[in-house]
């Protein structure tokens, strides 16, 4: 009876072991000196505080790991990534134990134990070469326009595919030299070895085909380790960098800009954080960020994968570096690719990989401020908002001229209303937003709700100069009006203005420490708990088909998707429907990140997109839950002629129209 | 090549103002103070910073004549990048609004120290008087050019500039160095400085110079006091708004014409038949008759 075993090396000379172990350990050592030298360029960067614990990190690589990630979204690359890492993981597994076997002392490798990890390697192999032929199919024959060709990843998808074909091939010799009736259990390898003997080759031949296949294979894993680590391959290994070190600071929230005030930033190594340089290299190059990007979609001038290639190219010239020199970021990435950015987070929720990819955007754009590059009219509001308080540079007198008539409840210290209710810059300035605010403050009044307003003590929460990357313009912003706030003793807020929401609730106060200082809702929060508790009967017929377009800092960054649906579900006499992109995957307006100051450029506007996407889905009205997103979607009725077609109303302002007899 | 710019901080006058009855003080209504760098004075001194980075043996001194509170103007400029900056503390109360005064303080301070450029605004937001400049030049005795518009070259000995004229011309001027140069404020697209910057700038100390203006020279300078400010007398404003459901080339075109052709629309149109020369007579007739030409 034969022994049930494998025979290791035994048609190798021992010459050709010796330079198979040098030849990996050198290509090992390559592979690693590329990604130190890359280690010595992220440790340029200026510090950033992952507040998360290793602990949780590791937990969530595991997850992400077993499937749990954002790369499920997309279900055939999931099962293709899948499929190719665990081949992966098996094979080298596989080859590990060979080696434990063979160089040490250990004899495990006989037995119940031999046949089944020769079938479980079998079947590591075949999903490792199913993966790659996958990659193949959505690469060269789907030609999935998102993922990005180069001739650098065909040639390390045929060498994977190579080192895989190869190493099958290389068992069914080894098997086809005897034949034994054990090593069925190598599926695959006792198929090819009986297909060779099929073909008429002797026992003899069969050896020296055995040896030539293992010197190419050998050749190939060394390629293959020397190689591990350049550009693609690498997001193999460094992606999980990021999806351990990704903080757990909301999305709505920008990080902090500390930056010594001698420091002249110029968009170098040292003036970008560390964490960016670590996700540059790790980018996948997926393109998920590009596919639902508004500006790319447009056609702006951004792309988000660029960038962030941009930022791990720099890293690349900076390890390159030899004599002193400084490369930069801007040598690269166009002032305008980083102004088209609306930081509606689409690009951050759909990354497979977790990269904070707009918070790159913002701190370029933060040094482009300070090298005083900015646009006339960005200028412009930022020194409006500076001096005026408010970014359209309406005179600060102004604020309070819309509800003269009103005559609103106005907070001091001696009366503590229930609520504050805040109105914001749009909701004061802008006629679009004067009506929401109108019809916001009819129904708190029906609804008998204890509220009161700021009036001429409110100013700009500091959203569109922290946006546009004047961090310290938003810093004195915050400080004066939470001395307002707090000198009124503000414990509820509410505001219909997500901008405003996100500001107050994100950026002004942190959630880590204990419980915020005071509840801010948005409107449709408050309206549908009004609606709900009965406070506010609505009984007008509206006879419209409604759409909700999901305000990307109400929706994504805050998370609520429920509340202003629920309010118009309960509108009398509508026909609710859903926009191809609704929700999480909701489509900005064009509005946001201080583009409402901005000059646009490109093929189309994201506001007209839109707008399309509205109309295609019936809707004969679009409601939603932000000033900008209403003036961004009615300039788009109005430039596409379209005003009496599709109308753009707030939430609010259906309530109010439903409410009145 | 050493360069002075005049600056001032003076009050937001695009927001609502009353005059205070009695000391002549000008206020804005219903908010705090809001102040800003003079426009024109901010597109000079970023003419002179661009003149520097081109050249940058150049040396940029900012001088202010202005009351400690409102030195913003200085900040501003450190933080701009300029070399230097001084106050120089008006001679009487309010002096700073006094042309005279302040272009008499200015020629002392720049007899002290030769400049090969002083750069100017040419008007101010507040007082909006256009003489400081003038004045200042003809006490140094140097050649002057006033609203400028753009800054065509600058050469060792000379510098290129185009002045801005009424009725829209332009002319093209040279002038040889030692000069003084006003600009208007469209005359350079300032740059933006981050509020960093500008509380950076604030942990520097301004230098302060107070000179002794002669007491005869001082008293005979007169300046007449604000005692009122009166508004445009209200009037019913015909607002045009072009109908929207004309084409996008309709609209445009009655906008282009300010609204005549929908004025006229209610009048009836003449047609005039008779030989070229008549109606040619009459053509010019109308468009005379409609200031057209």
């Amino acid at each position: 009876v034969e022994e049930v075993t494998r025979q290791i090396n035994w048609n190798v000379a021992n010459w050709m072991e010796i330079v198979l172990y040098l030849g990996s350990s050198l290509g090992l050592l390559i592979a690693f000196w590329r990604i130190f030298k890359r280690y010595r360029v992220w440790k340029l960067g200026r510090p950033s505080q992952i507040n998360r614990s290793i602990q949780r990190g590791f937990g969530k690589l595991f997850r992400w790991m077993m499937g749990g990630g954002k790369m499920a979204r997309d279900p055939f690359a999931a099962v293709m990534h899948h499929l190719i890492l665990w081949g992966f993981i098996i094979l080298f597994i596989g080859t590990t134990l060979v080696f434990l076997e063979h160089q040490t002392p250990l004899q495990f490798f006989y037995g119940t134990f031999y046949l089944i990890s020769s079938f479980v390697i079998d079947l590591g192999g075949l999903a490792f070469l199913v993966g790659l032929g996958m990659a193949l199919h959505r690469r060269y024959l789907k030609k999935k326009v998102r993922l990005k060709t180069s001739s650098w990843v065909d040639g390390m998808l045929a060498l994977l595919i190579a080192i895989g074909v190869t190493g099958f091939l290389l068992e069914g010799a080894r098997i086809g030299v005897n034949l034994p009736e054990f090593e069925k259990v190598s599926f695959i390898g006792y198929t090819l070895a009986l297909a060779l003997r099929s073909t008429g080759l002797q026992a003899g031949d069969i050896t020296a085909l055995h040896r030539t296949l293992w010197i190419f294979h050998a050749v190939l894993s060394v390629v293959f380790f020397s190689l591990a680590t350049v550009y693609f391959f690498r997001h193999a290994l460094l992606s999980l960098l990021p999806v351990v070190l990704r903080t757990e600071r909301p999305t709505g929230a920008l990080r902090p800009y500390e930056i010594p005030l001698d420091d002249a930033p110029a968009g170098g190594v040292r003036d970008l954080v560390w964490k960016d340089l670590v996700d540059a290299d790790a980018c996948t190059t997926c393109g998920r960020c590009t596919a639902v990007c508004p500006a790319t979609v447009a056609g702006k001038a951004l792309d988000p994968r660029s960038v962030v290639l941009q930022l791990s190219d720099l890293v690349g010239r900076q390890a390159a570096l030899t004599k002193n020199g400084l490369p930069s970021s801007f040598d690269k990435i166009r002032d305008e690719e980083l102004w088209d950015c609306t930081t509606c987070g689409a690009c951050v929720y759909e990354c497979p990989v977790e990269i904070e990819v707009y918070d790159k955007i913002i701190d370029l754009r933060r040094q482009l401020v300070e090298m005083g590059r900015v646009s006339p009219a960005a200028r412009t509001s930022l020194e409006g908002l500076h001096s005026r308080q408010n970014p359209w540079n309406f005179p600060p007198a102004q604020r309070t001229a819309w509800s003269s008539s009103l005559k609103l409840p106005i907070a001091s210290p001696d009366k503590k209303p229930e609520w504050i209710y805040w109105i914001g810059c749009a909701g004061a300035f802008d006629s679009s937003g004067q009506s929401i605010s109108r019809s916001m403050v009819e129904i708190l009044r029906r609804a008998k709700v204890n509220f009161a307003v700021l009036g001429s003590e409110e100013r700009c929460t500091g959203d569109p100069a922290r946006r546009l990357g004047d961090e310290a313009l938003f810093q004195s912003c915050k400080e004066k009006n939470l001395a307002v706030l707090r000198k009124h003793g503000v414990r509820k807020i509410v505001t219909h203005c997500p901008h405003c929401l996100n500001t107050f609730k994100k950026e002004y106060q942190s959630s880590e420490n204990g419980s915020p200082e005071f509840e801010v809702l948005h409107h449709s929060q408050l309206l549908s708990r009004l609606i709900s508790e009965g406070h506010i009967q609505l009984t007008r017929q509206l006879d419209e088909t409604v759409t909700f377009h999901d305000p990307c800092y109400l929706g994504r960054h805050n998370g609520e998707y429920d509340a202003p649906r629920a309010v118009v579900d309960n509108l009398p006499g509508i026909q609710h429907v859903e926009m191809e992109r609704s929700r999480e995957k909701s489509f900005c307006c064009g509005g946001g990140g201080g583009q409402m100051w901005l000059e646009s450029s490109g093929r189309q506007r994201v506001e007209g997109l839109r707008l399309a996407e509205a109309k295609q889905a019936g809707a004969s009205l679009v409601a939603t839950g932000c000033p900008f997103c209403k003036v961004m979607l009615e300039t788009a009725t109005a430039n596409a002629g379209q005003q009496d077609e599709v109308r753009v109303k707030d939430i609010a302002e259906l309530v109010y129209e439903s409410m009145s007899e | 090549m050493k360069i002075a710019v005049c600056i001032k901080e003076v009050l937001d006058s695009r927001l609502p103002m009353q005059v205070l009855p009695g000391g002549g003080e000008i206020v804005q209504l219903g908010s705090d103070t809001i102040t800003l760098v003079n426009p024109a004075d901010r597109a000079a001194l970023e003419i002179a910073i661009r003149l520097r980075q081109a050249n940058p043996s150049c040396q940029i001194t900012a001088f202010s004549v202005c009351e400690k509170e409102r030195e913003g103007a200085l900040y501003f400029a450190l933080a701009r990048g300029v070399d230097g900056v001084e106050r120089i503390t008006p001679a009487q109360q309010n002096g700073s609004n006094n042309p005279t005064l302040t272009a008499l303080q200015l020629a002392l301070r720049f007899s002290r120290q030769n400049f090969d450029l002083i750069f100017c605004g040419d008007e101010t937001l507040d007082n909006s008087t256009t003489m400081v400049g003038p004045l200042l030049a003809e006490l140094l005795d140097l050649p002057q050019v006033t609203s400028v518009g753009k800054m065509c070259g600058c050469f060792e000995d000379k510098l290129v500039l185009e002045r801005v004229l009424d009725r829209g011309c332009r002319e093209l001027v040279e002038v040889n160095l030692p000069a003084l140069v006003s600009f208007t404020a469209d005359a350079a697209d300032p740059q933006y400085v981050s509020l960093r910057r500008q509380e950076g700038a604030h942990k520097k100390e301004i230098p302060i110079w107070s000179p002794a203006l002669d007491s005869s020279i001082e008293r005979s300078v007169r300046w007449p006091a604000f005692e009122k400010v009166v508004p445009p007398r209200a009037r019913v404003k015909k607002r045009f708004t072009p109908d929207v459901k004309l084409s996008p080339a309709e609209r445009v075109k009655i906008i282009m014409s300010g609204g005549i052709q929908a004025q006229t629309s209610n009048q009836s149109n003449a047609i005039l038949e008779g030989d070229p020369e008549y109606l040619s007579e009459q053509l010019f007739r109308f468009l005379k008759h409609h200031e057209l030409i």
